[in-house]
């Protein structure tokens, strides 16, 4: 296979799936597994730190999720920061209380500060921060992709050379991405080192999840480098193909795959050479670079410091020994209430201002909600009405209704669709005559648009015969066309499936020809 | 692999072999295998992955598109995801792009091509080959440039050539070029038998002919000319006018080609002596009068590789320093801007010597009076064309 740029181009359905997709979920994924593996660790380091992982991985993929899906939202309408922030306060709001029942904590406000409750409010935190900022980074290679999607030839060299600039943006994101994914590996590196030094035993999940992250970490990376690599070869004049991509996805989980099969099985509790040889050899290193410390610096150092540690303590008992008068005290709690009150005023307008805005208000008067809620209301209404007749109906026909069939005389077999008592048409029934007057208003439209109105007045069989005046050699079409509809439209029986696309068919052709 | 990898490298070793815990040999060698595996997946493929040249050299006409091809071949056991082969084209306009997105199969061969047109007469040289590429997850990208000798093609671009119409006056009986003159009758072209006419050369006559008819008849002959035909082409770079200067060398070029296929494909023997140099090569290049195919394609490399002379030499001492030997009723075709009159004395002495002396005149939409005089003279003694500036009609009277 062999191609190059004058006959390809990035398509714009492609774009759409990088921007509602692919970054979307690499933002969210980078953070949410980094998190999950860091909560595994740190709960074998502080036990305290308890919260169910499922629970916890969850609300972290709510949290990214929304994040990702608000960001393309708030995305196309530019909108602010503050938008943002106001975003993540009220995430958090909603996830407080989810902590406050799982943790079977009083919801108040002064249980806000365990750390049952602060630890997950912090990962949620970080999960929606990590996102936020990972999706701006590879939102640059969006909005470098947007410009040439959908150019072919000078057109796209022409949109490359325009945005050379913001290709430059992208790599650079790009590269910011994948820092931080080398980062995160590292941290949960060093935490495995520290786990074991501080000798906590690690559970098998932590073991799961370590090289889950370890290779997620790769694959997410060498992701990265296929977007960085392709927008190399596009500004050498090469499209890759969509299948070309997902070809190197394949020979990357190929290979992630026999990189883990041959680590699982080579991976044990014991080393291939004893520790002592090791520590033998830095203490051979260490005598080579040996060094003599001037000790009267170090000496003068440590009076220094226990000098001026005596100082800061004789402070100490001066500032206990100040009394605080009646007043002072008053004045500090007010002010600290009034500094609650209008922290809290202040929070309420801030979450609850785009309540009040314009757009929104003008946005609810077009939705007109209390004659939405009239609207339902009323149907309520009817249909209790209904309900209370049909059961007033039956307790007064309740002696007169016919009895069921005999024992060991069948009921005739009638179609399923089709009820004998009631004439009312089954679900199918109904979808059927749905698809066929549809087809035929299209056709009523098309006829309107060719100068032959329908009216109130017409049967479709005289309406088609106007037609076929105004159209000719649409008689035998018009013909089939009433036949099969006047038969779905004026029958109890399901039509053959054959015979409807047949309608269709004939009607989407008609609709096309033009007189 | 650069000196962060190479440290990171041992840092990981030294984990794998003194760390007696499952965890963290199980991360460590997770990033070994990954890094080992795609490194030894970019050298493989860098390695084994090659690209061959169909010919070593292509030969066209300016203007004419010629196709180049490469097959790329994938000798290792691994498949490739995808790479890139870019051939530089160096001075060419292309008419599609030298490069190709290949994914390979392992041991798998494919041929790629491309068309080439040049705007420029000459000999150049494409490539080098770039090939480029990477292992799936990124971390080892490679590009290879193919520099050999036996990598790069050599192409020499002939001038352009235009179709001739030429009449023919002078030459040697007995040849390929038929006329109408009776005076070059070739006795072995036999046409018909006719009445005696008296006049008749005695040789002509049919006696078995006369014999059956009781009448003297002649035997008719089909008029054939042969020309051996030397063409002089001036490249001094002097003598053209600084302006447009390139254009009329590159017209005189042209004009010089297509007086070679002409003649050749007329079955003449043609020869070459020119006023300019070839880059690397010292003299004027200058060929023998011969009549084969080969030394055409040899007169066409020629004017395919003929630069601009700074040294300007009359035509008497270019024929001697040459050792070309023109022989009597040659045509001589002199592709020249305005003759000098050192120039117009040494082919008055040729027209003296029987040769037919044909001038193409270059440049001469520029030409002022004084120009326009000196041609009028020039035409009164030797048979002048003007060649056009412009299109595929290249002379006229």
């Amino acid at each position: 296979m062999s191609s190059s740029i004058n006959n390809s181009s990035i398509s714009k359905q492609y774009f759409r799936f990088y921007r509602a997709t692919a970054h979307p979920l690499l933002s969210i994924f980078i953070p949410l597994l980094f998190l999950l593996t860091l909560h595994s660790m740190l709960q074998s380091l502080v036990p305290g730190l308890s919260i169910p992982t499922p629970l916890l991985a969850l609300l972290l993929l709510i949290v990214g999720f929304e994040e990702a899906l608000a960001g393309n939202i708030f995305f196309k309408e530019r909108v602010s920061s503050f938008v943002r922030l106001r975003e993540l306060i009220l995430i958090l709001l909603l996830v407080l209380p989810i902590l406050f029942a799982v943790h079977r904590i009083p919801l108040h406000l002064r249980n806000l500060l365990q750390p049952k409750l602060l630890y997950p409010l912090f990962l949620v935190l970080l999960q929606w921060l990590s996102s936020l900022a990972l999706h701006n980074r590879l939102r640059e290679r969006e909005l470098f992709l947007s410009v040439i999607a959908g150019k072919r030839g000078s057109q796209q060299t022409q949109a490359l050379r325009d945005s050379s600039m913001q290709a430059g943006y992208a790599i650079k994101g790009i590269k910011e991405v994948q820092s931080t994914i080398t980062m995160f590996q590292v941290v949960i590196f060093v935490l495995i080192i520290a786990t074991i030094v501080l000798g906590k035993e690690l559970p098998a999940s932590s073991l799961v999840l370590a090289t889950l992250h370890a290779s997620s970490g790769f694959l997410f990376s060498g992701v990265l480098n296929l977007f960085s690599e392709d927008q190399m070869y596009l500004g050498n004049g090469f499209v890759i193909p969509p299948r070309l991509e997902r070809k190197r996805l394949i020979y990357i989980a190929v290979l992630l795959g026999v990189c883990l099969t041959l680590v699982l099985l080579a991976a044990r509790d014991s080393s291939l050479l004893p520790l002592s040889w090791l520590l033998a050899l830095l203490e051979k290193l260490a005598q080579l670079f040996k060094y003599n410390p001037d000790y009267g610096v170090v000496e003068g150092l440590r009076k220094m410091i226990a000098e001026r540690r005596q100082s800061l303590q004789s402070l100490l008992p001066a500032r206990e020994a100040m009394p605080l008068s009646l007043l002072f005290k008053l004045i500090l709690a007010l002010l600290k209430r009034l500094i609650r009150v209008i922290a809290f005023t202040a929070l309420f307008f801030f979450l609850a201002a785009p309540l009040f805005s314009d757009y929104f208000l003008k946005r609810v008067r077009q939705l007109r909600p209390l004659a939405f809620l009239w609207r339902k209301i009323r149907a309520s209404l009817l249909y209790l009405r209904r309900t209370i007749r049909r059961f007033v109906l039956w307790l007064k026909t309740s002696g007169t209704r016919r009895k069921p069939a005999a024992e060991g005389k069948k009921p005739l077999q009638t179609h399923p669709f089709v009820y004998r008592e009631s004439r009312r048409p089954g679900l199918r029934k109904k979808l059927q005559m749905g698809r066929v007057l549809k087809a035929f208003a299209r056709m009523l439209k098309w006829g309107e648009r060719i100068g032959v109105p329908f009216f109130p007045a017409n049967t479709p069989q005289e309406y088609t015969h106007r037609l076929a005046a105004a159209a000719p050699g649409t008689e035998p079409s018009l013909e089939f066309i009433v036949q099969v509809f006047e038969e779905v439209m004026f029958s109890t029986h399901l039509v053959d499936r054959d015979r409807i696309s047949r309608y269709l068919k004939v009607v989407y052709g008609l609709c096309r020809r033009s007189f | 692999m650069s000196g962060r990898r190479i440290f990171v490298l041992i840092v990981l070793l030294i984990f794998i072999l003194f760390f007696p815990f499952r965890i963290v040999q199980l991360i460590t060698l997770l990033y070994l295998a990954v890094l080992g595996l795609s490194y030894f997946y970019a050298y493989v493929i860098s390695r084994y992955v090659v690209v061959l040249r169909r010919e070593q050299t292509l030969r066209t006409h300016r203007l004419e598109e010629v196709e180049a091809v490469l097959f790329v071949e994938n000798r290792s056991f691994l498949p490739v995801h995808y790479l890139t082969i870019t051939d530089r084209p160096n001075h060419f306009f292309l008419t599609g792009p030298g490069r190709f997105l290949v994914s390979l199969a392992p041991r798998e061969r494919k041929k790629l091509s491309y068309p080439l047109a040049s705007q420029d007469r000459g000999e150049f040289t494409l490539g080098p080959l770039v090939v480029q590429g990477s292992d799936p997850l990124g971390l080892f990208p490679w590009v290879t440039r193919l520099t050999r000798h036996e990598d790069q093609l050599r192409l020499i671009v002939y001038p352009e050539v235009h179709p001739l119409d030429l009449e023919h006056h002078k030459g040697l009986p007995a040849g390929n070029i038929r006329v109408e003159s009776r005076i070059f009758e070739d006795v072995t072209q036999y046409r018909s038998i006719r009445e005696y006419i008296p006049g008749d050369d005695m040789m002509r006559i049919s006696w078995k002919a006369s014999a059956r008819t009781g009448k003297l008849c002649s035997m008719d002959y089909l008029p054939y000319l042969h020309v051996p035909v030397m063409i002089i082409l001036n490249l001094a770079r002097e003598d053209y006018p600084l302006r447009y200067r390139y254009h009329y060398l590159e017209r005189a070029a042209t004009m010089a080609a297509s007086l070679v296929t002409y003649f050749v494909g007329l079955k003449q023997e043609v020869g070459l002596v020119t006023c300019a140099s070839i880059k690397g090569q010292s003299g004027f290049p200058a060929a023998e009068i011969r009549g084969t195919h080969g030394h055409a394609l040899h007169l066409l490399e020629i004017l395919a590789r003929v630069q601009a002379s700074a040294e300007h030499m009359n035509f008497n001492s270019l024929i001697q320093a040459s050792g070309i030997r023109i022989p009597p009723q040659a045509r001589i075709e002199v592709i020249t801007p305005l003759l000098t009159e050192e120039q117009r004395a040494f082919l008055r002495r040729l027209k003296e010597r029987g040769c037919a002396v044909e001038v193409f005149l270059v440049g001469t939409s520029t030409w002022r009076a004084e120009e326009l005089r000196v041609r009028a003279m020039i035409s009164r003694e030797f048979t002048v064309f003007s060649v056009k500036d412009y299109g595929s009609e290249l002379v006229y009277k």
